[in-house]
């Protein structure tokens, strides 16, 4: 029987994950860096991951005991 | 400015009595439920993740490396991100099979011992130099406040506390299930405490060296080349491998496993931590580079890992000071306790119980309790020799990477356990071993015998080992090692059906379903056989739990329900025990009796089960598939008609809502049960009818809180589709009390109505014989002689003797329809029609006809002899009707085969085609307006209907035959035609 995880909330949580690696470990990541940033900018970026990841939480906590 | 050795000593000592405090208040609920299950404690819990090396070691790590500090909270924030798709099912997992460690969920998963014990050793070995560790910063940490040269004593003390702190409140219960908040929200605190501590020194050391955040700004534009130093190390440095190695580290950790999954009280919990633990960590982390430049002002003269306590010290402030000390020993403490409890779990369940068993005559609970406090404190003298052996010229951040590359080597099994059941125990431990080899040889015993990183077959870089660079390629290696293996060797073998089983569950598949009966038939039987193996006391505790948890009682003995107890307890155990010891116990001990079938009829109630509680959701084929399961079932559950079906060993395994109403007996309380365990009269009524040999029961009277109601039951065999019977039955009851109270109803009104019809019949009747009378009166007053009166006295008795049997005829007849319970007896027939003519002669319009009755005297048919008579009297009516003046009525009975055909035939005007057709429907007539009421044939039907029987109805243009079909009790002298 062809069964599969459930798609919505794990497929939302991936678009994060590589959105988070596209910022944070990916080419995109070493070019920002060499912009020599605010020291902040790496903390922003993680702030906008973990914004993303609270929306997403939301949602999903009423489905859960 | 230096601190006093004692100030420190007394400071530490007073914290950690004030962590006890918490503790115990908690357990003691002084403090309110709500704040100790808030998610706020979940996920400061969860900041156990940030030891001293956090704390200390990361501006050392920043100022050597940069950002690349940055990436041990940001390969956890993607761990975080992922958690509907990897933590929640973690979480699902340990919950459902009470599964309390890592080692726990291997050893389930691919359902082998020697799993369990090599994932032990990895965590033991890689946890031990970092308890280490955190025992080496806090004696570091004093000597930077103090200058004491050799603060054993303090450490001492330290591990004696965190020994009895986790003694107590980390191994208060057995069981995963009960949680330790007092030591949640302890650890809480301490999350707290070195957040807040860490936040406290870096304010004031940026405000005493720049004056403010602008003025760290100005600074920075001043003096770029800091921040050149904090984003140069990351183009070169392993700043993918160190995200990686933070990912596993994140969830996989003793410590972080432990206080994510096993001390999680609510699941929604988990959502809130996807976001409110990265947000600690950040809030944690943005600490480090404003320290890191404030000491490059302040130049506190300490070494880099401890310039937390340094800017505090050039602050001046002795307070600061000890507040960040005591973040330290928050740090430090937090982690040996949580972490020595998640191991001691681990060894306990790994390495200690499989090789010394539980043994019936001890208490298995007091047993459990003292071992893991043994292993705890074990454990931390583990650790404690360790720190005492340490190099104390590492850093603080070598080992704790080493711990974090040891972690990492679980991450092709987890990608197994939750994507790949093709997976294989010696895959897994294949891989485990390959990668914790090449895990030991370039990232463990060059930290150990302080050589630098051997080149391993020109694959690996020569370098220092406590630089993160050398992780770069041992991280790739050994997990590239590790997953090939894995792969290779799980394709090479195959999973037996146990590892299928895990398997399925872990990607919450539907496992097969489980054949055979539990050979124990009552809970009272399960303690019994669970005694010879962990005593009766736990036994029964253990039983009595599950029962608990289930919603059952100790009556139960449906063998589906035994089965779901069985299961639960080997959960529950697994909780204490380990999964695969569990298991063992209970296959051994709670045999199954896989000889015997498992019904189709029962694997379905399994299935659909299942399928309601699973979470994954069907596409495709499959959603089709449930689509129409679903629908089926809904027809069943929605049928206005009683439904049961009987699978093995006669057992309920369906009963939908309208036999619940009927039975008044729920759903819930009979599934699993046999028949004639139902309750009267359901259970006996059924148990005979499924014992008969007819498929057909009509109107059955049973009688419910003393009053009579009437069912209707019916049965058939269910085929296995392709392989005929499957000795399954479907039963259907109708209860038709409503409709037989209405027929009783009717016939009356039609009994009643025909008496009306009679009334001047009866006057006529009865006139006759008054007339009569009142001549022998006059004739007797005048006679003398006393022959002649007796004479006249004779005939007067005579003509009120018709007169008796005329009213007596018509209150019989009138008290039949009363609704009276009726019985079927022999009834003869003859005798019968002959009532029935006599009847009908009452009315004036039958005076005038001829009645033959050709019925042979002999004949008897089982019937109630009232409503026999109504049926007769409304056939002679209607035939009296339908016929002019020289009517005439003829009944006659002959044998066809079983049955007995009663023919009552008449020479009347007919019934036309038009009218045949709704002659048997209520309240039809083709009589003039107040001549018939529309029921007399109806009635007729529905009483031999009845009797078993039916009727024919023929009609020509001249007369009309009404046969009747009817069972005979004796027909000796008929002839059969």
């Amino acid at each position: 029987m062809a069964q599969l995880q459930d798609q919505g909330p794990g497929a939302h949580s991936l678009l994060i994950f590589l959105l988070a690696l596209f910022m944070l470990a990916s080419p995109f990541t070493s070019w920002w860096m060499n912009l020599t940033a605010p020291w902040y900018f790496t903390y922003l970026l993680w702030l906008i991951v973990i914004g993303l990841t609270w929306v997403l939480a939301r949602r999903l906590r009423r489905h859960v005991p | 400015m230096y601190l006093d050795l004692r100030t420190l000593f007394v400071a530490a000592v007073l914290y950690l009595l004030l962590l006890f405090l918490i503790a115990y208040a908690t357990d003691r609920r002084w403090l309110p439920g709500w704040l100790i299950r808030h998610p706020a404690i979940y996920v400061l819990s969860l900041g156990v993740y940030a030891t001293t090396w956090s704390y200390y070691g990361s501006v050392g790590f920043a100022q050597q490396q940069g950002l690349l500090f940055l990436t041990i909270y940001l390969g956890v924030t993607l761990a975080f991100v992922l958690t509907p798709v990897l933590l929640m099912p973690i979480l699902r997992l340990t919950r459902t099979y009470q599964l309390s460690s890592v080692a726990d969920l291997f050893a389930f998963r691919f359902n082998s011992q020697a799993s369990g014990i090599l994932v032990a050793l990895l965590m033991l070995a890689g946890v031990l130099p970092y308890i280490a560790l955190q025992i080496r910063a806090v004696t570091e940490s004093t000597v930077v406040l103090t200058q004491d040269s050799s603060p054993q004593a303090l450490a001492f003390w330290f591990v004696i506390l965190v020994t009895i702190f986790t003694i107590i409140f980390g191994a208060r219960h057995v069981s995963p299930r009960e949680k330790h908040e007092g030591m949640v929200v302890a650890i809480a605190f301490e999350s707290l405490m070195k957040l807040s501590a860490l936040l406290l020194v870096t304010a004031v050391a940026v405000h005493q060296a720049f004056g403010g955040l602008g003025g760290m700004h100005r600074w920075l534009e001043e003096n770029p080349e800091h921040l050149e130093a904090l984003y140069a190390p990351v183009q070169e440095g392993p700043w993918a491998s160190l995200l990686l190695l933070a990912f596993a580290a994140g969830f996989l950790l003793p410590r972080q496993f432990h206080m994510l999954f096993a001390e999680n009280i609510k699941p929604r919990h988990l959502y809130t931590a996807s976001w409110g633990f990265p947000l600690f960590l950040l809030a944690l982390t943005m600490a480090i580079p404003p320290i890191l430049w404030a000491a490059a002002v302040l130049q506190p003269g300490t070494p880099p890992d401890y310039h937390v306590l340094g800017v505090s010290l050039a602050s001046g402030s002795p307070t600061l000071a000890v507040i960040a000390y005591l973040g330290g020993i928050s740090a430090a403490s937090a982690m040996v306790v949580v972490s020595t409890l998640a191991i001691s779990s681990m060894t306990l369940n790994h390495l200690v119980l499989p090789l010394a068993r539980p043994q019936p005559h001890r208490d298995l609970y007091v047993a459990l309790r003292w071992a893991r406090r043994i292993m705890i404190a074990a454990i931390i003298a583990a650790g404690y020799g360790f720190y005492r052996i340490l190099e104390p010229t590492e850093g603080l951040v070598g080992w704790g990477l080493i711990s974090f590359l040891a972690m990492a080597q679980l991450l092709p099994g987890l990608v197994g356990l939750l994507f790949w059941p093709r997976g294989t125990a010696g895959g897994f431990i294949a891989g485990l071993i390959g990668g914790t080899f090449v895990w030991a040889v370039t990232a463990l015993l060059p930290l150990v015998t302080g050589e630098s990183t051997l080149p391993w077959f020109g694959l690996i870089q020569p370098g220092d080992s406590t630089t993160p660079a050398v992780y770069q390629s041992a991280t790739f290696w050994s997990l590239s090692i590790n997953a090939l293996l894995f792969v290779l060797i799980s394709l090479l073998s195959r999973p037996d059906e146990r590892e299928r089983e895990a398997a399925a569950a872990c990607r919450e598949l539907m496992p097969a379903v489980p054949t055979g009966y539990v050979r124990a038939s009552s809970p009272e039987q399960f303690v019994e056989q669970l005694s010879s193996v962990m005593g009766e006391n736990a036994a029964r505790e253990e039983v009595a739990k599950a029962i608990r948890e289930l919603g059952m009682t100790w009556s139960e003995s449906r063998p589906i329900n035994l089965h779901g107890l069985r299961t639960q307890i080997q959960r529950n155990l697994s909780g204490m025990l380990g999964p695969v010891l569990a298991r063992m116990i209970v296959d051994d001990r709670l045999e199954l009796d896989r000889e015997s079938r498992t019904a189709l009829a029962q694997n379905i109630r399994l299935t659909e089960e299942r399928l309601e509680k699973s979470r994954t959701r069907l596409r495709g084929l499959a959603a089709e598939l449930d689509r129409l399961r679903r629908y089926h079932r809904q027809i069943i559950e929605d049928l206005p008609v009683g439904v049961c079906a009987l699978g093995h060993g006669a057992r309920l395994v369906r009963w939908n809502p309208a036999i619940a109403r009927v039975t008044g007996l729920a759903s819930e309380e009979v599934m699993g049960r046999r028949l004639d365990e139902l309750s009267l009269p359901w259970g006996t009524l059924l148990t005979d009818f499924m014992s008969s040999t007819e498929d057909h029961w009509h109107k059955q009277e049973v009688s419910l809180d003393g009053r009579p109601r009437w069912y209707s039951l019916h049965k058939a065999a269910i085929e296995e589709p392709g392989r005929g019977r499957s000795g399954d039955t479907v039963l259907l009851i109708e209860d038709l009390t409503d409709l037989q109270v209405l027929e009783h109803e009717l016939a009356h009104s039609e009994r009643l109505a025909s008496i009306g019809r009679l009334a001047a019949g009866v006057a006529h009747e009865i006139g006759n014989p008054v007339t009569g009378i009142s001549c022998l009166a006059q004739e007797l007053r005048e006679e003398q002689e006393p022959e002649r009166i007796a004479g006249c006295a004779d005939d007067i008795l005579r003509q009120a003797q018709r007169i008796n049997n005329i009213v007596q005829s018509l209150v019989r007849y009138a008290h039949g329809g009363n609704g009276a319970q009726r019985s079927m007896t022999a009834v003869n027939l003859h005798d019968t029609v002959a009532e029935a003519t006599r009847l009908t002669m009452l009315s004036r319009r039958a005076q005038q006809m001829d009645f033959e009755n050709r019925v042979p005297v002999e004949v008897q048919i089982l019937a109630d002899s009232q409503q026999l008579l109504q049926v007769f009297v409304n056939l002679f009516s209607n035939a009296a009707d339908a016929c002019s003046g020289d009517g005439r009525v003829t009944a006659t009975a002959r044998r066809r085969g079983d049955w007995l055909e009663v023919m009552v035939e008449d020479n009347g005007c007919g019934i036309s085609d038009d009218a045949m057709e709704w002659i048997l429907e209520p309240f039809y007539t083709t009589k003039a307006p107040g001549k018939g009421t529309g029921l007399g044939l109806p009635l007729v039907y529905n009483i031999i209907r009845d009797f078993g029987g039916h009727l024919d109805i023929r009609s020509a243009s001249r007369g009309t035959i009404v046969t009747l079909h009817l069972r005979p009790a004796e027909y000796p002298s008929i002839k059969e035609a």
